[in-house]
């Protein structure tokens, strides 16, 4: 089976329409799987595991754990289901299990001293990406695209956990701040100063690539 | 209230708006937030404003330019290998502990 499959998922950056109609379907399955049908949690499941598995393979990159850890993330979803409140929407609750859940990963990981960064998971542009090539490129151009987007990934995997996480929720995810707030529990004022700091870093680090007057 | 770098974020994103925007546009006009890009005002020659003021700008735009590259390259949703077995994984697990919620 392909690793990498074209998937279509709800995520934020889609019309106010589409997600009130995500919202409507969720709440209703939800309520199904609060009532303990689990084929609707496994609908849900279905609609939402490429997100976490993506986000999860984005911060700890390694394809393998990703696997592991985003099964977890929704074994503790499925748990927790009867003390959720629909209030903030349940993709935003699973992103809050997902953080909670991948940084405890990485802390362990970090305790252990065997955190190792999977240069073999596959994040060529071209295998399983929503972002369709915008026209053919040349050979040389390709070059230039990968190489650039080796550094993007260098620079994001050199910051720290929570820059990560922010630049990743922001710039991938398209979270607004309120949403990222309520992802990771924390203040927005924290998330737009750990966004302030972490662009800086980025901008730092590839700064040949950007340099600024 | 907001910290300078707080509002520096909003500028940067466009959430700033109206009057809060042009207060925080005259503060960079004034050379007020220099400290928030000491790197780069240390290059420039002291008191030119508007050459602060146009570092500003231009970190905005990489900042953005950045924020592109970084959504080309990794704003993939990927399934993981497998999908029906992972999620056949997850039932077996949940059906294993037994631990189902309670029927409301």
């Amino acid at each position: 089976m392909a690793s990498n499959e074209d998937t279509k998922v709800p995520v934020p950056s889609e019309t106010a329409e589409d997600k009130a109609a995500i919202r409507e379907r969720d709440a209703e399955l939800v309520r199904r799987a609060q009532a303990g049908e689990l084929e609707a949690f496994d609908e849900l499941v279905t609609h939402y595991r490429a997100a976490v598995y993506s986000m999860i393979v984005n911060m700890i990159r390694n394809d393998a754990d990703a696997w592991d850890l985003a099964q977890d993330v929704f074994v503790k979803a499925w748990r927790a289901l009867p003390g959720f409140e629909a209030r903030a929407g349940f993709y935003t609750w699973l992103y809050r299990i997902t953080h909670n859940a991948t940084y405890d990963w990485l802390r362990k990981k970090k305790v252990r001293g065997d955190v190792e960064f999977d240069d073999g998971v596959a994040l060529d542009a071209e295998a399983g990406s929503v972002t369709a090539p915008r026209e053919a490129a040349t050979p040389d151009a390709k070059m230039e695209h990968r190489e650039l987007g080796d550094r993007i990934e260098e620079a994001i995997a050199a910051l720290s956990d929570d820059h990560r996480q922010v630049i990743l929720l922001k710039e991938v995810e398209g979270l607004s701040y309120q949403e990222m707030a309520d992802a990771i529990g924390c203040s927005i004022g924290t998330i737009m100063s750990r966004l302030f700091y972490a662009r800086k870093s980025l901008q730092h680090m590839l700064k040949d690539l950007h340099p600024c007057p | 209230m907001n910290t300078d770098e707080q509002l520096m974020t909003r500028w940067i994103d466009g959430d700033l708006k109206g009057d809060e925007l042009r207060a925080f546009e005259e503060r960079l006009d004034s050379g007020e937030l220099d400290c928030l890009h000491e790197d780069v005002v240390g290059h420039l020659v002291p008191g030119d404003l508007a050459a602060s003021r146009a570092s500003f700008d231009q970190e905005r735009l990489v900042t953005l330019e950045i924020g592109d590259q970084i959504r080309e390259t990794l704003a993939r949703v990927r399934e993981p290998r497998d999908p029906e077995g992972f999620n056949r994984g997850i039932l077996e697990r949940i059906r294993a502990e037994g631990d189902f919620p309670e029927a409301s």
